[in-house]
């Protein structure tokens, strides 16, 4: 119990020696700068402490990257912070097309350790092929658990092969368990009915994502799990981010309808589109 | 009479082992109330008393009171005590043990006359501590009071060794069950506010194209119905969500 305290200090004062970054690409409408919470936390609720997080964990563990997704119940779910855009990427991957090892770590509630990617085309045939071409040829998903009570995961990338070592696995849990903490030492500081400050940027990347699947669920006449099929479907056919896809079709530069000039009608893919169902 | 601390020298009674070896069943993700429940029940069967009682606290407030053993008037009894007079909750609330007995005199002499009427000669309300230390807590966890038949020749009697190991034991068990059901209501609030912002987002987007607008302006027309319809911008937004999704 000694030796996990110890663990657990020596990791938060890892993760306070990262230096700050900006927000990754894509992130932070401006909203981190307002959303900035009054008191610093216990584990340091301030915005930015994830991705700190992340980074110190990718170094610590020599890993590619480090990605930290969010999974509560009814598929609330997505991408929260990353030590690197590419990892950031390939986290989005798993929400995409559904699956993955940090999907898979939280419905089941165990670690993912996947050290050949290449051995998990079967189990996870879009996702696996996807992620070994942004260069990742291992993962490991720990999910961010407490009891039966899972709310996430965190994945350490490696863009070589091979099996975590025991030493690293420990520190992996230890990584884990202060995610686990600072979300919901943060969300015990967020004012009623907000999410956490230390969540915000990457519910921030996401507002446009909801944006789209708003305008094109009344666009198409569609509900809104419809909606979001048919940005993934796209996203996943045409080979690009879904935040990218959510962008273009909330900047208008994007046109989804069936018959439209951007349906997937005319290219004869296998997509969802409202004649298929 | 509050007892000062003595030094233990008694083993640890086979009841008592064999109580904190039951300790290990009790599961830390089971509601409160329901650990609260299985440690006064250890407790009862462990150590010598007619009835025990164990409160949980919260920043003062009495999340829960088991009281367990003894007769059901004596149960009654203790409920309709004054709130906030007792032992019980004035060790939760204090941290320090509480003694009461034929001796008594002062702020408990009344509480002694009520339990010697149901045959109890002596409390004793052990603080249940944080197990780690903290600054900004006030009171511990609560507390585990033992209510006895026997008369003690002299204060600190190894039997309060006893319970106190056993309290001690507990508070770990409660501390881990708290902790997990804080959690659990914190993981909620979490889903519950991520939600709200994906509705409020989700409804800017239906807004975006009934009105051809940006976000900002879509966002302005739902500030604008919160104040005039006196809602919450989310609670809109989520009523807009709802009905778009059947």
């Amino acid at each position: 119990m000694d030796v996990h305290l110890r663990r657990l200090a020596r990791i938060r004062a890892l993760i306070a020696d990262e230096p700050e970054l900006p927000p990754l690409p894509g992130g932070a409408n401006g909203a981190a700068g307002s959303r900035r919470s009054a008191g610093v936390g216990h584990f340091g609720g301030a915005p930015g402490s994830l991705e700190r997080l992340c980074r110190a964990a990718a170094r610590a563990l020599t890993a590619s990257g480090v990605g930290l997704s969010v999974m509560t119940g009814e598929g609330m779910h997505g991408v929260v912070a990353a030590s690197d855009a590419t990892s950031a990427l390939v986290e989005e991957l798993q929400f995409t097309v559904g699956e993955g090892p940090c999907v898979e770590a939280v419905a089941s509630g165990r670690p993912v350790l996947a050290s050949d990617l290449d051995q998990m085309v079967t189990q996870w045939p879009a996702y696996a092929p996807a992620a070994r071409e942004c260069g990742m040829r291992a993962v490991f998903a720990f999910p961010l658990q407490i009891g039966a009570l899972r709310i996430g995961a965190m994945d350490i990338y490696s863009n070589r092969r091979g099996a975590l070592s025991v030493a690293a696995l420990n520190e992996a849990f230890a990584f884990a368990e202060i995610a686990l903490l600072t979300v919901l030492d943060g969300q015990d500081q967020a004012p009623a009915g907000e999410a956490a400050a230390v969540l915000q940027d990457g519910l921030s990347a996401r507002a446009e994502l909801h944006q789209a699947q708003g305008l094109l669920s009344a666009h198409l006449r569609v509900d809104l799990a419809e909606a979001m099929i048919q940005l993934r479907a796209y996203a996943f056919s045409h080979d690009r981010p879904l935040l990218d896809v959510a962008r273009d079709v909330v900047g208008r530069k994007l046109d989804l309808t069936p018959d439209g000039p951007d349906s997937d009608d005319d290219h004869g893919s296998a997509n969802l589109t409202l004649d298929d169902r | 009479m509050i007892e000062s601390r003595e030094h233990q020298e008694a083993p640890v009674s086979a009841d008592v082992s064999s109580a904190l070896s039951e300790l290990a069943r009790i599961s830390a993700t089971a509601p409160v109330g329901t650990v609260a429940a299985e440690l006064a029940a250890l407790a009862l069967n462990a150590l010598p008393a007619v009835a025990v009682c164990l409160a949980v606290v919260e920043r003062e407030r009495v999340l829960h009171l088991e009281i367990i053993g003894g007769a059901p008037a004596f149960v009654l009894d203790e409920r309709q005590y004054p709130p906030g007079f007792g032992p019980c909750l004035d060790a939760a609330r204090d941290g320090q043990v509480v003694i009461i007995d034929d001796t008594t005199v002062g702020k408990y002499e009344q509480f002694r006359e009520l339990i010697q009427r149901h045959g109890v000669r002596r409390v004793v309300s052990l603080p249940l501590p944080l197990p780690l230390p903290s600054p900004t807590a006030r009171t511990g966890l609560g507390s585990l009071t033992i209510y006895g038949g026997e008369v003690r020749l002299r204060p600190g009697a190894h039997g309060d060794g006893q319970a106190r190991v056993l309290a001690s034991a507990a508070s770990v068990v409660l501390a881990d069950a708290l902790r997990y059901n804080a959690a659990v209501l914190t993981a909620q609030q979490l889903e519950q506010a991520m939600r709200s912002r994906a509705a409020i987002e989700q409804a800017k987007g239906m807004i975006m194209f009934r009105d051809r607008c940006s976000a900002d302006e879509a966002f302005a027309w739902l500030s604008s119905l919160s104040s005039t319809s006196n809602r919450k911008l989310r609670d809109i937004a989520t009523m807009m969500v709802h009905e778009a999704s059947t």
